[in-house]
């Protein structure tokens, strides 16, 4: 049950994560493996067609470009995509200000709760 | 990379057709980036069964292919029965098998009540809706099996499955237009045995008095040899597809053999007689024959510009096709 819930959990930032991420123009596995080396494992299955939706919803663009003699398709944050994810973030912020306040959690000297 | 390409064959065929080309190379692109990765973290090639585990833990192709539809539909009944993997496959199984359970239904029917075994319509209703009822049940039951076991499916990355021809997107209608086709000119020919052996099954015993005249027999080999070039043609373009580009011009050939006959029969009289010498009455007999005159000249109208579009239709896609 608690698996579930995790999942759920990041299921819920995997939208925001992609957004933040693509900042900076990068194609579907690099961007995979950057979200996993800061934390945010996602299971290919489910960034790569995410991706495609975030295109068609006008978020992200997308450009084909040959590297290392491979036709790779990189994605980037479209202007739509910027004003969305700093909504997001916004909305983000509010929400982990919320939870603090629910939790009544101080933070420790060493950054422990 | 072999197994990969295999892999990236059988996720294409659960695709849908527009959108294949693009996700196909988009997942080989990622794809071969992890296995580059790996082998360069290795130091060395991946071998085979190295390979292996990356596809196998990529997913089955039907699972893979699923997260790509546009619209994750699936059947829930308190809780998901079908999930978007197996979806768009249940309803195309479902619509095939239905829509020839009714056709096979109506057809039995319309062969009964010719026969006199009459139905009134609420009984007609009920056994078709049981039909369907049952259809519904097994076909949805079926892939609630199927879905259930999905997740837990045992496949093998060197032969990974792939969606059967039939069942893929864009391919089930030309076999479902050629059963369309035959079963409509079956019907018609069916109809017009009926009009001319029994006519009294068509209008009643009021037709009795009467029968087809002279002048139907002579085209009665012409009209048969039409409606068996009718039937081979679509069944000649699904076992010959390269065929298909001859097919337009078999379907206006067809239109003009047709109007051949129809200007043939416009052209005589006496299309309806008297079945024996004073069995019915000459006026009516006159006003059946003069409704004959114009619905025959108006089928030779209409078959004209049937001609004329077919023929349209084949002068532009001769303009299209590359020198």
């Amino acid at each position: 049950m608690l698996d579930n819930l995790r999942l759920e959990l990041r299921r819920g930032c995997l939208t925001i994560a992609v957004l933040a991420q693509l900042r900076t123009e990068q194609y579907g596995y690099v961007l995979r493996k950057a979200l996993a080396d800061q934390g945010m494992e996602i299971d290919e299955n489910t960034l790569y067609p995410l991706l495609r939706r975030l295109e068609s919803q006008g978020l992200l663009v997308s450009i084909w470009r040959e590297e290392n003699k491979r036709n790779k398709r990189f994605y980037r944050l479209s202007s739509e995509g910027a004003s969305v994810l700093a909504q997001l973030l916004e909305e983000w912020r509010s929400i982990d200000a919320s939870l603090n306040r629910i939790i009544g959690a101080a933070l420790l000297p060493d950054g422990a709760h | 990379m072999e197994l990969l390409e295999r892999y990236l064959v059988a996720v294409r065929s659960f695709l849908p057709p527009a959108q294949q080309d693009d996700i196909e190379e988009e997942l080989s692109a990622n794809l071969h980036a992890q296995m580059e990765d790996r082998a360069a973290a290795l130091g060395r090639p991946l071998t085979e069964s190295e390979q292996e585990a990356i596809i196998q833990q990529h997913g089955h192709p039907m699972v893979v292919a699923a997260r790509y539809q546009a619209h994750q539909g699936g059947l829930v009944f308190g809780r998901q029965l079908i999930g978007p993997a197996l979806f768009p496959m249940y309803l195309r199984v479902l619509w095939v098998t239905m829509g020839v359970s009714v056709a096979i239904y109506l057809l039995v029917r319309v062969a009964l009540v010719v026969a006199g075994n009459a139905m009134t319509f609420d009984e007609m209703l009920n056994t078709a809706l049981v039909q369907l009822v049952i259809q519904f049940a097994v076909v949805t039951g079926i892939f609630a099996v199927a879905d259930n076991y999905l997740p837990a499916m045992e496949w093998d990355a060197r032969r990974p499955p792939v969606m059967p021809a039939i069942f893929r997107q864009g391919q089930l209608r030309p076999y479902l237009q050629a059963i369309v086709e035959i079963a409509v000119i079956v019907l018609c020919c069916y109809g017009l045995w009926l009009l001319f052996t029994r006519p009294s099954l068509l209008f009643g015993a009021a037709a009795d008095p009467y029968q087809p005249g002279p002048i139907w027999q002579q085209v009665v080999w012409p009209a048969l040899a039409i409606a068996l070039v009718s039937i081979a043609m679509p069944i000649i373009t699904l076992v010959r597809p390269v065929w298909a580009r001859a097919r337009p011009v078999l379907r206006l050939a067809v239109d003009v053999a047709v109007l051949g006959v129809l200007v043939y029969l416009a052209l005589g009289s006496q299309w309806v007689v008297l079945a024996h010498a004073g069995s019915g009455s000459t006026s009516a007999l006159t006003t059946i024959n003069a409704v004959m005159f114009y619905s025959l000249r108006g089928l030779v109208i209409g078959t004209v510009v049937v001609c004329l579009l077919d023929g349209w239709k084949l002068l532009r896609q001769t303009r299209k096709r590359p020198a």
